[in-house]
């Protein structure tokens, strides 16, 4: 397996190698075929040995403080194994939980995380309108008109992070718990449930956040839908890995598939395909983490990973032939996940406006920024 | 894109911006996508270039250059190439540094104070009529005869040939059977008696040209290395040019961008719905800056970037097949007014990115080939 263009330190490749070991450690137990079967739909005993390791502890998310670039790399992983569970959900709704959050309301669901209480997310690609908007009149925070949708693995029990709508085009997280639901299977090895939000909830509390902007609520978002791409990204060099090798195997006509042209550009096309998402998905951490804009590289990161994905399983499943396509063999879940995670993040036309929510000045040109000891990070803008 | 950079390499760009938005370039004729310079424009523009300290960039300082990192050679070129000015070409950025390494002490005292001033202009003369993929097969013959070589043959796509005063020839120099193992590297004055330029026009309006030489004397000095190891310097002169700036797309894109936002009185020029085809090519001209600077970075690591190159070469020119294709889609009949033309939408650039886009996916290797690079260095796909 290729490294991850996004482990730049030792720290980062140590994250890797460990938190690999241990999921493949679970998946030669059971792999994801039977998962799919039972019905919780996850390994439970890898869920809790995440917890006891500390992959969910406060030093990867806490209240104000997120290590997106160890979470990114988690996810990546999660991503590589098409591994069923409340990963993604979890982790992105901890991050949400840790930006959005003041430290009162954030740490008992951060605890509740830690202790391997899985949480629920409702808001991400969705567009701000389609949200459900919170009664602000009322004193017990109802929902101003009944709402439906999906949350993933939110038949868990576990609390779910509902992104609503509050007066004055501000936004609140609302914390609800989300027993009982029936889970669905979804077109991958996920499950989800929908979530029925009544306009009244007859006296049961709803814990709020404190209201944020439009603007924080659009950073916010870019950042789980970035994560989104770091997950992505793990499939996509799964699924060159296991094509690369599969067409050096095969033998048709006297010869490996690999030495056919045809088959050798179906490889380079998922090469560059996943080249660009890793490298969008590498910019928009080191933008998050210096400080820079990060959103635009976030959405941008979104788009380009999931498309790339859909197109890669494409190239691979033709050049696997049958094989591919049966359930015998891995390459369906990945086939499966690029369409369901293209799901998750929101329409094309969603993720393609967010785009241009953060399209700038019209100028194209490299923007250059400089680390200064003084003042951080320091845009210039001489010459423009 | 956002690009974190030193301290010093930020202070060099926006110095080099700010020069470049003094300089009234555009009163030469210069700055203008589908206008190829003349050779005076052209000479103008190198001279300022020159006389204000902005040549050479990468070159090492020994050499009259500015000794500036990989990062800096980048962002320098996509400066240019965003304003649509010429960057020396080849003759700076790839045969100077060939040059450099391959060239005796005489070439190197001789050659590359003229470059850097631009009062030399070189031509590359690699491919010919049954020599194009696949390089090893050339033809054209330099024969030994005492101090000098006799050359004979012909070459095609032979771009610059009529204004450049050298030709970079790749010429056969051992047996035929010894492929790439039987070429040399001479460099052969223009104004050779018994080469002919013959223009070769092309679909986009632009020149290139096929040269023939006909028992054409060159001394022995003028050749670059030894005697059929030139694969080497042509290998090691590609490496020289792995940088793909995306900076003449980058512009074709904010150009458009303006252009929505500012509608033509007779007809409505984009529609709505190009907005969101407008923010995937957004994303997509992301991408591209993204492989540009990972090679630019692959070559301040002391790597030499093959396989990123492809990737980069093959990424930006079907992006921009892609852009030309879909803008005219939705412009309409407008669209069909050429190049040239007073009411051509944005002056004809849509019709001269569509006429252009073929070349882009042919020349400097093409995009098959690309691909093969990938699949075999990249994936480790046999051969």
């Amino acid at each position: 397996m290729d490294e991850v263009a996004f482990a730049r330190s030792e720290e980062d490749l140590a994250t890797l190698v460990s938190f690999r070991s241990l999921v493949e450690r679970y998946l030669d137990k059971i792999p994801i075929k039977d998962l799919e079967a039972t019905a919780v739909g996850f390994d439970e005993e890898l869920w809790l040995a995440i917890h006891q390791q500390g992959w969910m502890s406060a030093d990867i998310v806490d209240v104000g403080d997120v290590k997106l670039r160890a979470v990114a790399l988690l996810l990546s992983v999660i991503g590589e194994k098409a591994c069923p569970g409340p990963y993604f959900s979890s982790l992105s709704a901890a991050v949400l939980v840790s930006i959005l959050g003041n430290a009162e309301w954030a740490s008992p669901l951060l605890k509740n995380l830690q202790k391997g209480i899985p949480i629920g997310t409702v808001g991400p690609g969705l567009a701000s309108h389609e949200l459900p908007q919170l009664d602000d009149t009322s004193s017990a925070a109802d929902w101003k008109d009944p709402w439906k949708g999906v949350v993933e693995w939110g038949h868990l029990g576990g609390p779910a992070v509902v992104v609503a709508q509050s007066g004055s085009g501000n936004f609140k997280l609302v914390s609800i718990e989300t027993v009982p639901l029936n889970g669905e299977k979804c077109i991958d090895a996920e499950r989800a449930a929908v979530l029925h939000l009544p306009t009244h909830l007859s006296g049961k509390p709803l814990s709020l956040s404190e209201a944020f902007s439009y603007e924080k609520f659009h950073e916010s978002m870019s950042i789980v839908a970035l994560l989104r791409a770091a997950s992505i990204t793990g499939g996509l060099r799964a699924v060159l890995s296991m094509t690369s090798q599969y067409v050096q195997e095969r033998q048709q006509f006297g010869q490996p598939l690999a030495k056919f042209q045809a088959v050798q550009h179906h490889l380079a096309n998922m090469r560059v395909e996943t080249d660009a998402a890793e490298l969008s998905v590498s910019k928009a951490i080191e933008c998050f983490e210096s400080g820079a804009g990060f959103e635009r590289a976030s959405w941008i990161a979104a788009y380009i990973a999931s498309r790339s994905y859909e197109r890669s399983v494409g190239w691979a499943t033709q050049v696997h032939g049958g094989i591919g396509f049966t359930q015998e063999y891995p390459l369906q879940y990945f086939f499966r996940k690029a369409r369901a995670d293209k799901q998750r993040l929101g329409t094309v036309q969603l993720l393609l406006s967010r785009i241009s929510e953060v399209t700038g000045d019209g100028d194209s040109r490299p923007h250059l920024y400089v680390h200064n000891l003084d003042s951080g990070l320091e845009k210039l803008e001489a010459g423009r | 894109m956002t690009v974190i950079v030193t301290k010093e390499q930020g202070e060099f760009v926006e110095s080099f911006r700010t020069f470049l938005d003094q300089l009234d370039y555009r009163a030469h004729g210069l700055g203008i996508a589908w206008q190829e310079p003349e050779k005076e424009e052209r000479k103008w523009f190198y001279q300022a270039l020159y006389e204000n300290g902005w040549t050479g960039v990468g070159w090492p300082k020994e050499f009259g250059g500015l000794g500036r990192s990989a990062i800096e050679q980048w962002l320098y070129i996509e400066e240019l190439s965003y304003r649509h000015l010429p960057f020396g070409g080849l003759t700076v950025t790839s045969i100077g540094p060939t040059i450099i390494r391959f060239g005796t002490d005489n070439q190197k005292a001789e050659l590359l104070p003229k470059i850097l001033r631009g009062d030399i202009d070189i031509a590359i003369g690699y491919t010919e009529p049954e020599a194009g993929s696949d390089l090893g097969s050339l033809r054209c013959q330099a024969r030994r005869d005492g101090d000098v070589y006799r050359i004979n043959g012909q070459k095609i796509f032979t771009t610059a040939a009529h204004y450049s005063t050298h030709i970079w020839l790749a010429a056969r120099t051992g047996t035929q059977e010894a492929r790439g193992r039987g070429v040399s590297i001479i460099l052969v004055p223009t104004t050779s008696k018994g080469i002919t330029i013959h223009p070769l026009m092309t679909q986009s309006g632009g020149r290139t040209n096929q040269v023939f030489f006909d028992d054409v004397v060159v001394p022995v000095d003028q050749r670059v290395g030894e005697e059929n190891e030139g694969w080497n310097i042509i290998m090691s002169a590609l490496s020289f040019e792995r940088i793909i700036p995306y900076g003449s797309v980058a512009r074709w894109f904010d150009l458009t961008s303006r252009l929505r936002s500012k509608p033509r009185a007779t007809t409505e020029l984009l529609e709505d719905s190009y907005d969101l085809r407008a923010m995937e090519f957004a994303a997509e001209l992301e991408i591209s800056a993204l492989f540009a600077e990972r090679t630019a970075r692959e070559i301040e690591a002391g790597r030499v970037p093959n396989v990123e190159a492809s990737i980069s070469k093959v990424w930006l020119s079907e992006f921009r097949e892609r852009v030309a294709k879909t803008t005219l889609d939705f412009v309409g009949p407008e669209g069909q007014l050429g190049l040239g033309g007073d009411d051509a939408p944005a002056g004809g650039i849509f019709d001269y990115l569509y006429r252009l886009y073929p070349m882009m996916k042919i020349g400097g290797g093409n995009n098959e080939v690309q691909r093969n690079i990938i699949a075999q260095r990249g994936l480790g796909l046999p051969r």
